[in-house]
């Protein structure tokens, strides 16, 4: 799982323009990141079931429901990005932008916030390591080096996930200072989301994700193909 | 403690933690350093102590500063913290989640009644010495320690664990016969808890 995490972040670009910190995002594209992100979740799954803690199979139960809600607005969003820039390329996707696609395409961009807010585990999506209801969820049976791989793992996927939403919304950055305080901004939006809210059940987080975001992206998609 | 604010506090309690020079060599000295600064501590609250435990994790004293945070089960835990009396049926729990701990373990206990019993010397169903059932490291005297003495107490056991001193999981493991004994003499020879489905109808245990 941590492998796919760092799989993930080997081929998502840095910085918009330049060869440094881009990795190998010359050999990949949007397609393949977006198959590798399930990756973490599905190795998580794998690890998870072996311990055969009811907590831990709870939490992943609840992750892997939570995930097929999750992926609908988010796919939509991106790919709606990824034609109406007409391209698969990470960077080209974020050169392509004189005005950021946030401002541009606002409903697609709310759309993969909301579901992005459930990607980086913040309130009211946070079903899988819900704390107190199944104590720490996937992680309630780690100790020592295990934990340590978990919690790397979550900490470089998060890192990963925000540099992509930068890159598709944001316009890419081509510096350490942009790509830091663009980050920043993504992160501390999501984590006052995350302070606000209560948490959703896992029933009620999957109507939510299927039913609001679904809708927005949809219609974002239908107004930008539109004009 | 003078009162220059923030920054000379957090120097003030960190004053000695960083002076010690007893390791053996430099992967114990590291391997020290890393434990002594991620100290996860296992939510569990026993006896009244536990009511000092929420401002010492929260914002007003925030024991993150040094490396101190919360870990929602046993496994992920390297600290419990027994905080007060306990009683037969508490110890049964306390020893279970010890026991469920994986090594290095420590154990931080608050409040006189874990040192002699206390104001509960002379109950009938609270253990008086908890030193006897299972190892301590570090205790933290008072009725109640308030937060600002189990923030001491957490430094002096990390003072402790860096200089590689913190060993009681060893010493339970050494001379486990002594501590099964005094358990069974109070809780009778099952010590562990029933924890059938159904256990709520039929715990005939303490």
């Amino acid at each position: 799982m941590t492998s796919g995490a760092i799989m993930t972040l080997f081929f998502i670009p840095f910085f918009s323009s330049g060869d440094s910190f881009s990795g190998l995002s010359a050999y990949g594209n949007l397609f393949l990141v977006l198959y590798l992100m399930v990756l973490g979740p599905l190795g998580n799954a794998l690890g998870v079931g072996a311990s055969g803690s009811p907590f831990g199979a709870m939490g992943i139960t609840r992750g892997l429901t939570r995930l097929f809600a999750m992926e609908l607005p988010f796919y939509i969003a991106v790919i709606a990005i990824m034609s109406l820039s007409g391209s698969a390329d990470i960077a080209t996707i974020a050169l392509g932008q004189t005005t950021f696609n946030a401002f541009v395409y606002p409903l697609l961009f709310i759309a993969a916030l909301i579901s992005f807010i459930g990607m980086m585990g913040q309130s009211p999506f946070d079903v899988v390591g819900a704390p107190v209801e199944v104590y720490s969820g996937p992680a309630s049976e780690f100790s020592g080096k295990f934990l340590a791989l978990l919690m790397s793992q979550s900490a470089i996927f998060t890192f990963a996930k925000l540099v992509l939403m930068v890159h598709l919304f944001l316009g890419g950055a081509s510096g350490f200072l942009e790509l830091l305080l663009k980050t920043f901004v993504l992160f501390i939006l999501v984590i006052s989301f995350g302070a606000i809210y209560g948490r959703f059940k896992t029933p009620q987080s999957v109507d939510f994700l299927i039913k609001v975001p679904t809708t927005i992206a949809v219609v974002g998609l239908l107004l930008a193909t539109w004009s | 403690m003078e009162h220059n604010g923030f920054i000379q506090e957090q120097k003030t309690l960190e004053g000695d933690l960083n002076s010690d020079t007893s390791h053996k060599n430099s992967v114990d000295f590291l391997m020290n350093w890393f434990r002594k600064r991620s100290i996860f501590v296992l939510a569990y609250g026993t006896g009244c102590g536990a009511i000092e435990m929420p401002p010492t994790f929260t914002s007003r004293y925030d024991a993150e500063r040094l490396g101190i945070r919360g870990a929602a089960t046993p496994r992920q835990a390297d600290v419990i913290i027994v905080s007060g009396y306990c009683s037969y049926k508490t110890l049964r729990r306390i020893i279970r989640t010890y026991e469920q701990m994986s090594n290095p373990k420590y154990v931080l206990a608050l409040g006189s009644c874990t040192i002699n019993g206390g104001m509960y010397w002379d109950s009938y169903n609270t253990i008086k010495k908890l030193e006897d059932y299972m190892p301590v490291d570090m205790y933290v005297n008072g009725c109640m320690p308030r937060p600002e003495s189990i923030l001491e107490g957490f430094l002096a056991l990390q003072k402790e664990i860096g200089e590689g001193k913190a060993s009681s999981w060893q010493k339970y493991e050494e001379n486990y016969e002594f501590y099964r004994k005094n358990q069974e003499a109070v809780l009778g020879e099952k010590v562990e808890p029933s924890y059938d489905a159904d256990w709520y109808l039929y715990d005939v245990g303490l």
